[in-house]
């Protein structure tokens, strides 16, 4: 199935607001749906209820600051990165998404106008002279997901392909990517793929690519210029964790080691409120605790060691591509890190100045 | 007349309308004091029925009937229904402490004469906070009878019950029987660890009730489920704690780990008062120190 039928299957309903009604990116995706429309909304609050579902696509515009840091953890370590909400929401259906527990508009909401977006980063690369600029789309929503239908993400590779400090970072769980393929220049741009075991996959990640398809899609993306990062993310601790995530390891020894950007682990976590929002999952029932930023997580002793298996691994199929982890303490990053042969350089996770009124 | 004091005889509002017979309370009223007329005068709502309905006292009217008593002094109300209800709540005495088969009953007694769900006077009084009383109502009646039970009898509060949904029938009674020693944060506690091994773990219903039988036989059966809950954490409780035995014993030496092995330091407290008392204090130190690379394997 090409990507539009599955876009036509699942999205019966396409609103824009008034202000980016006349935008040509939502005429393009009309035509593309083959849905009567855009039905057009002074704002995207105005969508009947009966429509708020996730069945319906708003085009709307960007409010409040289009360039966000990540809200990271308090208490643990944040990799500086910065977030642009471009794709807010998501239909992949991960059973442990966060998202589930703080979204509450179900339609999927695509900021169409790149502008003011490419404005703000180039503002924040210009107050961080010699910094690099980490930038991704996939905070609330997969960046790729809906992408061949809006193609936001080429007009924002394009704009950055000439600035040496900024990596936008594209992360997805699909294997879209072919729309990105022709573009001359990619600059530093990083095409992202989330990895998990075929076997949680397949349970967890219902309506996502298959780890082949993703793993092909990141071949794809090298041969076309970009440098890909890999996110094992969230990890879950099954019975035969090693020998499945060691699977998946094995697998990126086919790709070029000086074309991965990054590699970041993270155990799975979560908040009380997704907690209740996950229906009964037999990975839950394992032993998780409170950590200082409120979230569950496994043992502290059972993160370390899974982060140090999987670090191990990753030396040895991809020789010492930085390796950092999401969201963790600092106890857990000196355990893991104490040789500090492959984590992220320290300036790196020095916080990067936003100016004011991104 | 609202308001007016009269006198009604007791055989003929036995017979009225049982609208407004909603409330269980047992009447704690002297025999004696009764037989002497003292006693409040029942409320008895006359404005829209063919025979009077008495809004409140039913308990009170049927003690009476029971004592022979033959005429009962009654207020008369004259509102419209929704305020007659508020009256009989009122009346009651009691805002925010009825039980779920009183507030089933007030439930039942709005649908019955089609009053809106919007009262905040209402809500207030039967629950001592802003409600809506009928959806409150019906998620207690959606309960399984078993968790319908223990919020009735307030062992466990209503959304801790909605949590244990899907907790097998046969697992909720043994609970209930062996719950009743426990406090009421632990029983939530419990309750909410019983989801988790039921529904979760999806464990066989056998195995958990043999396990409630065990952490009921223990001195603290939180602690001893939470062991079943949580059995790694406990053995690296369990380690720290022979490591505290095998070095720090007798020692005065305090040894702490961090909260849930969450973190990277242990923390070690004494306090000495002579000169060979610091010098054990040190020599535990010591100890401490050889072998510490035993307590940092279990962060």
């Amino acid at each position: 199935m090409s990507c539009f039928d599955y876009y036509r299957e699942r999205f019966q309903r396409f609103y824009a607001e008034q202000a980016v009604a006349e935008h040509p990116v939502v005429a393009r995706v009309a035509e593309r749906l083959a849905v009567e429309g855009p039905v057009i909304v002074e704002g995207r609050e105005e969508v009947p209820a009966a429509d708020r579902n996730e069945g319906t696509l708003v085009a709307a515009a960007a409010r409040g600051r289009v360039v966000n840091r990540c809200p990271g953890s308090h208490g643990h370590i944040c990799c500086n990165y910065l977030t642009i909400d471009l794709y807010a929401g998501c239909t992949l259906g991960c059973s442990y998404c966060i998202m589930q527990s703080y979204r509450n508009y179900a339609p999927m909401v695509v900021h169409v106008d790149t502008a003011p977006i490419i404005s703000a980063v180039q503002a924040v690369a210009a107050a961080n002279p010699g910094r690099r600029i980490r930038v991704g789309t996939g905070q609330i929503g997969d960046s790729l997901q809906l992408d061949p239908l809006f193609e936001l993400s080429r007009e924002l590779v394009e704009a950055f392909a000439d600035e040496p400090a900024v990596e936008l970072e594209l992360k997805t769980k699909t294997d879209f990517v072919d729309h990105l393929l022709g573009i001359p220049n990619v600059g530093r741009a990083i095409i992202a793929f989330s990895l998990n075991p075929p076997q949680i996959a397949a349970s967890e990640e219902p309506d996502t690519a298959g780890l082949e398809a993703r793993l092909a899609a990141a071949a794809r993306s090298i041969e076309a210029g970009y440098r890909v990062a890999f996110h094992f993310d969230p990890i879950i601790r099954v019975g035969a964790w090693r020998e499945w995530y060691g699977a998946v390891v094995d697998r990126l020894r086919r790709v070029p080691a000086e074309r991965v950007a990054w590699v970041s682990l993270g155990t799975v976590r979560f908040t009380s409120a997704l907690r209740e929002t996950i229906p009964p999952r037999a990975y839950m029932f394992d032993e998780f605790i409170v950590s200082r930023d409120g979230k569950m997580r496994y043992l502290q002793r059972e993160r370390v060691e899974l982060y140090r298996y999987l670090r191990a691994r990753l030396e040895e199929a991809l020789g010492p591509v930085p390796v950092y982890l999401c969201m963790e303490s600092p106890a857990v990053w000196r355990r893991v890190f104490s040789d500090s042969r492959s984590a992220p350089a320290g300036s790196l996770l020095a916080p990067l100045a936003l100016p004011a009124g991104l | 007349m609202a308001g007016e004091l009269t006198s009604a005889a007791v055989a003929m509002l036995l017979e009225s309308p049982r609208t407004f017979d909603l409330f269980s309370r047992e009447l704690e009223q002297d025999e004696a004091l009764l037989r002497r007329g003292l006693h409040p005068p029942l409320l008895v709502w006359w404005e829209h029925a063919e025979r009077p309905a008495v809004v409140w006292g039913w308990q009170l009217l049927q003690r009476l009937a029971a004592l022979d008593i033959v005429a009962v002094p009654v207020s008369l109300v004259n509102d419209d229904a929704a305020e007659a209800l508020e009256l009989a709540i009122r009346a009651e005495g009691r805002p925010g402490r009825f039980g779920w088969d009183e507030l089933s009953a007030v439930a039942a007694c709005m649908r019955e004469l089609g009053l809106e769900d919007n009262d905040p006077k209402l809500s207030a009084l039967l629950f001592g906070r802003p409600a809506s009383v009928l959806r409150e109502v019906r998620r207690y009646e959606e309960l399984p009878p078993p968790l319908q039970r223990l919020v009735a009898s307030g062992a466990v509060d209503l959304k801790s019950a909605e949590r244990a949904t899907g907790v097998p029938e046969a697992v909720l009674e043994r609970f209930g029987a062996g719950a009743e020693q426990l406090s009421f944060s632990r029983r939530r506690e419990m309750l909410a660890m019983l989801y988790e091994f039921c529904v979760v773990g999806r464990r066989e219903t056998e195995a958990v009730l043999a396990l409630l039988d065990e952490v009921f036989a223990a001195p603290d059966p939180l602690s001893a489920l939470r062991a079943h809950r949580y059995p790694r954490l406990r053995e690296l409780e369990r380690q720290f704690e022979a490591f505290c035995e095998c070095y720090a014993s007798g020692s005065g030496v305090e040894l702490s780990a961090p909260a849930k092995f969450e973190g990277s330091a242990f923390g070690v407290q004494f306090q000495f008062e002579s000169a060979p008392q610091l010098a054990r204090r040190i020599r535990c130190l010591q100890a401490i120190e050889r072998n510490c690379d035993e307590l940092f394997r279990l962060l």
